[in-house]
């Protein structure tokens, strides 16, 4: 067990208690936004960790190839292998530097535009709640509002077709009303909300 | 066998065990401890996923979880380093990083936007 072995297990040990911390965090934290910190921050440092421990283990293979290299084989080609062993591990810790957060970014972000969801929040009861500002209401290009019900007939299956043909288009004319209302009044609140938001100032 | 004979080489200091076979690297219990610890992680996790309150809760484990999964297959390659390239293990893992970012932003955008065009 040379020396950089030692200091792979050094690091694969400390990574372990950082993996292991924050699993723990993320089932024992009290609220959604409170999980996202160990499973943003805490997994992220252990990968990197486990990772550099692996790449020390990969080190001494290459100072023992060197030390008391066995005549039987080439060591250039199990020191090329190595050499692209360590490349795999410095691509992979890039990749999940890159990857890790920005995920954790990207669930924290839909958690906060999603307006059908209630994250619950533990905390006092008489305190504001903390995902019920009016972040959620900005409206994302894009975004599906509720379903609606289609109020026409959609499949004519009866004989005499022109009737029904028109009883369909008057219920889609009438669908389409009812989401233009609907796209009216929510553009008519935002204005508001903006006034309101903007008056304490 | 194995276990037991390399622990009491290293415990006794294998000053006279340089020529004949001492057993797997060391090294390798503590990468098979790191493995363990890892699994033990994913459990806890799965555990979170599975009672999670909320969607996001659900995918934020099975994302950590699946980050937790890309350190398991790059430590099983350093297992026995001594006889095998871990090479093909480090590719599964790579490609598993890949597909574990895509598929947690795939569906974040069909929860939020139903669709993911």
């Amino acid at each position: 067990m040379g020396a950089l072995q030692i200091v792979g297990s050094f690091f694969l040990l400390v990574g372990c208690v950082f993996a292991l911390t924050g699993s723990v965090g993320v089932l024992r934290m009290p609220d959604f936004y409170s999980r996202l910190h160990p499973a943003g921050k805490s997994d992220t440092l252990a990968q990197g960790l486990i990772l550099l421990g692996l790449g020390f283990f990969a080190g001494q293979q290459a100072l023992d190839l060197f030390s008391h290299g066995d005549g039987a084989h080439d060591p250039t080609a199990q020191l090329i292998g190595l050499a692209n062993i360590v490349l795999k591990l410095v691509l992979l810790t890039l990749l999940l530097f890159l990857t890790a957060p920005t995920a954790t970014h990207a669930i924290s972000k839909a958690a906060r535009l999603d307006r059908y969801t209630n994250i619950p929040i533990d905390g006092d009861e008489g305190a504001p709640d903390p995902g019920s500002s009016t972040v959620a209401e900005i409206v994302v290009p894009g975004d599906v509002g509720p379903l609606q019900e289609a109020t026409g007939q959609i499949f004519n299956v009866d004989d005499d077709a022109p009737a029904a043909e028109a009883d369909a288009e008057s219920g889609s004319a009438d669908a389409d009303a009812d989401a233009d209302a609907a796209a009216e009044a929510e553009g008519s609140d935002d204005p508001a909300d903006a006034e309101d938001k903007e008056d304490p100032q | 066998m194995n276990l037991l004979s390399t622990t009491l080489l290293l415990a006794g200091g294998g000053g006279h065990a340089e020529h004949h076979y001492t057993g797997p690297n060391p090294g390798s219990y503590v990468i098979f401890a790191t493995c363990v610890v890892l699994l033990i992680g994913a459990m806890l996790l799965l555990i979170r996923a599975l009672k999670g309150p909320t969607v996001f809760d659900r995918i934020l484990a099975v994302n950590a979880m699946g980050t937790k999964t890309v350190v398991l297959v790059a430590c099983i390659a350093f297992l026995d380093l001594d006889k095998s390239s871990p090479g093909f293990f480090l590719d599964t893992s790579i490609v598993y990083a890949l597909v574990n970012f895509v598929a947690t932003v795939a569906i974040l955008k069909y929860i939020q936007y139903g669709r993911l065009s």
